[in-house]
């Protein structure tokens, strides 16, 4: 099974037990300060210097902060263009991400959940916050059953954020960004309640201009539209351009609202994702 | 005017717009068009193949109609004579000059030609050397066999003329009949311009009294010259003057000291008696320009054809038949060549990323 390893930089709320430092007072490593005994404290954690030292010889109690779990959720992009085939095949890799996230967010503890998204949000593929480990798998086979056809848009992650959990979470936001101009700014000003992290997943036919020369007959996944594109030098130098500043205007949205993207140009492999976090650790 | 042979094809001028309606096929899919820079030349180089997927659309539905213009009659003005060619086809026009040896009569270093063959040629270079005639063409044996009428096109004139030679000549020949066929020619035509019968023929026949008078009669009123190849060959006699044919030819006593009456009558009897002498008295004596040439030599011919062009050129009418035109096969071809064109479009296709 594909496993990576995440981590977050800020203090989970949540009073479940898991992997992440939290708020909430428990059985933690993390000594956050003491408390008197007659607070009601937990009298196994009885701090005897600290009771000498003090001058009202009160009876001091060590507290520590427990570690706990965070909701991780992958919210998908479902549009037609996920499934476009170039080199790779998208859709194989959001599958698998998808299974890979599903493992080890169950592994670490975490609750998992996924929110799919083209026209509208897709109630048949949304799975609550679940511990259930079989949820993986239950969702690498749903996601292969609902591989996007048809011209379907990308508009419903803007609803997305109401079936995100209340409390602040960890949200992998996956998708190829071909959106609207400002769509992608009005996206991540809706997720803003929690730490998202924008998976770009981009193929190499997207991100480098075609050698060579002749005619290339494009059709447009989500409108449609077909376009006829002589190559030629004149053109290809545009399009270099066309890419390059696609990918700056991305970062630099995406860095307004906090985080790098990670862009996956190539296959999709889980070991990008932890490298992802150790970078940004 | 245009005119169809199929014009139910045209039906399917219906299906030009489909370039511009039905997608293409299997293009290739891309995420997001709107990042790609935008072309002007691509769009225009676009929408010129589809424009050319019409037309050669439209080109092969139109020619599938079989479009064509019809046979048309045009009347032009032209300049000559209007001639009409009797060519003798009889089974002695098949045999050959003469002893092989001798070439005194014929003139010429083909002797070993059948008489047919060089009076063909003979004729073909005379309508060859006077583009501006209008001719007509009778073969003729015991009957008129008319195979050209009155055109000035050469191709056509020579082709009639070619034709003369197929296969072999009949036994009989009836010359009167085929001079009267050859004038009736211009019985319903307009006088338009100098008339002309030119006959090629290796010997006469007889001809009756009546026919005799009707021809007579006919040439007259029609105005036509009558001019004769004679195409002597080595037994033949002369058409006219002393009979200093080669020996054979039995005119005068052997041996015999000839006085100047005596050849005077031999003549007179000879013109009597052998039908080429009394054919060409009885030309002679019609009254319509008549001239004889006996083709002995290629300065015959040159003098037949010079006399002819000494008469005078009077305008003509001609009604020309333009044939009917097919015009499919342009329209086939410019489909082709588009298609062509497109084909080539399509092998610079990209079929897949890389």
């Amino acid at each position: 099974m594909d496993e990576f390893f995440y981590r977050i930089h800020w203090r989970a709320r949540g009073h479940l037990p898991g992997g992440h430092r939290g708020t909430q007072a428990g059985a933690g490593f993390e000594f956050t300060g003491h408390r008197l005994l007659t607070d009601g404290a937990d009298p196994r954690r009885l701090d005897i210097r600290a009771s000498l030292r003090d001058p009202f010889e009160r009876w001091q109690v060590r507290v520590f902060a427990q570690r706990s779990a965070i909701p991780v959720v992958l919210l998908a992009d479902l549009s037609a263009s996920m499934a476009v085939q170039g080199r790779h095949d998208k859709w194989a890799s959001v599958s698998r991400l998808a299974a890979a996230m599903a493992w080890s967010v169950s592994r670490n503890g975490d609750l998992f959940s996924f929110v799919g998204c083209d026209q509208t949000v897709r109630e048949d593929l949304f799975l609550p916050p679940t511990h259930r480990r079989a949820a993986s798998m239950d969702l690498a086979q749903r996601l292969h059953a609902a591989r996007p056809s048809g011209h379907a848009t990308a508009a419903g992650l803007l609803q997305a954020a109401q079936w995100l959990p209340q409390r602040r979470s960890l949200v992998f936001l996956i998708s190829d960004f071909h959106h609207p101009a400002g769509f992608t700014e009005q996206l991540l000003a809706s997720l803003q309640a929690h730490d998202v992290v924008p998976l770009v997943l981009w193929d190499p036919v997207e991100t480098h201009v075609p050698q060579g020369r002749g005619l290339l007959r494009l059709q447009d996944s989500e409108t449609g539209q077909h376009r006829l594109v002589w190559l030629r030098n004149a053109v290809k130098d545009q399009w270099r351009e066309a890419i390059a500043g696609r990918r700056q205007a991305l970062l630099q949205t995406c860095q307004r609202h906090g985080r790098t993207p990670l862009i996956i140009e190539d296959a999709f492999h889980p070991d990008q994702l932890t490298r992802y976090f150790h970078a940004a650790a | 005017m245009l005119a169809f042979a199929h014009p139910w094809a045209l039906l399917l001028v219906a299906l030009a717009p489909v370039p511009f309606v039905m997608p293409t096929p299997r293009p290739l899919v891309w995420g997001d068009l709107a990042m790609l820079p935008v072309d002007r030349a691509s769009d225009r180089l676009a929408l010129a193949l589809k424009l050319i997927a019409a037309i050669a659309m439209t080109a092969i539905a139109v020619a599938l109609a079989g479009p064509y213009l019809p046979e048309a009659t045009s009347t032009r003005i032209g300049r000559g004579a209007e001639i009409v060619l009797l060519l003798d086809r009889s089974r002695s026009m098949d045999q050959k000059f003469g002893p092989e040896t001798n070439t005194l009569h014929s003139g010429d270093a083909r002797v070993d030609d059948s008489k047919a063959k060089i009076a063909k040629r003979l004729i073909g270079e005379f309508s060859a050397g006077r583009p501006n005639d209008v001719f007509s063409m009778i073969d003729f044996t015991n009957i008129a066999i008319p195979t050209l009428d009155f055109t000035q096109k050469q191709a056509s004139v020579q082709a009639a003329i070619r034709a003369a030679d197929v296969g072999r000549g009949l036994a009989d020949t009836d010359i009167g009949h085929a001079l009267v066929a050859a004038g009736e020619r211009y019985s319903d035509r307009v006088y338009t311009g100098s008339r002309i019968v030119l006959l090629v023929s290796d010997g006469g026949g007889q001809i009756e009294p009546d026919t005799r008078k009707y021809i007579t009669q006919l040439y007259k009123r029609n105005r036509i010259a009558l001019y004769w190849i004679y195409i002597r060959s080595y037994y033949s006699p002369p058409l006219s003057g002393p009979l200093d044919a080669p020996a054979g030819v039995p005119t005068s006593g052997p041996g015999a000291a000839v006085s100047a009456e005596d050849q005077k009558a031999a003549e007179d009897a000879a013109d009597a008696s052998i039908p080429e002498r009394f054919l060409n008295k009885f030309f002679s004596g019609i009254g319509i320009p008549y001239h004889a040439y006996e083709a002995q030599n290629p300065q015959a011919l040159k003098d037949a054809i010079a006399d002819v062009g000494r008469l005078e050129a009077h305008p003509i009418t001609l009604t020309d038949t333009t044939p009917r035109r097919d015009l499919s096969p342009a329209l086939f071809a410019l489909a082709a060549l588009l298609t062509a064109l497109l084909a080539w479009a399509k092998f610079l296709e990209r079929r897949a990323w890389d």
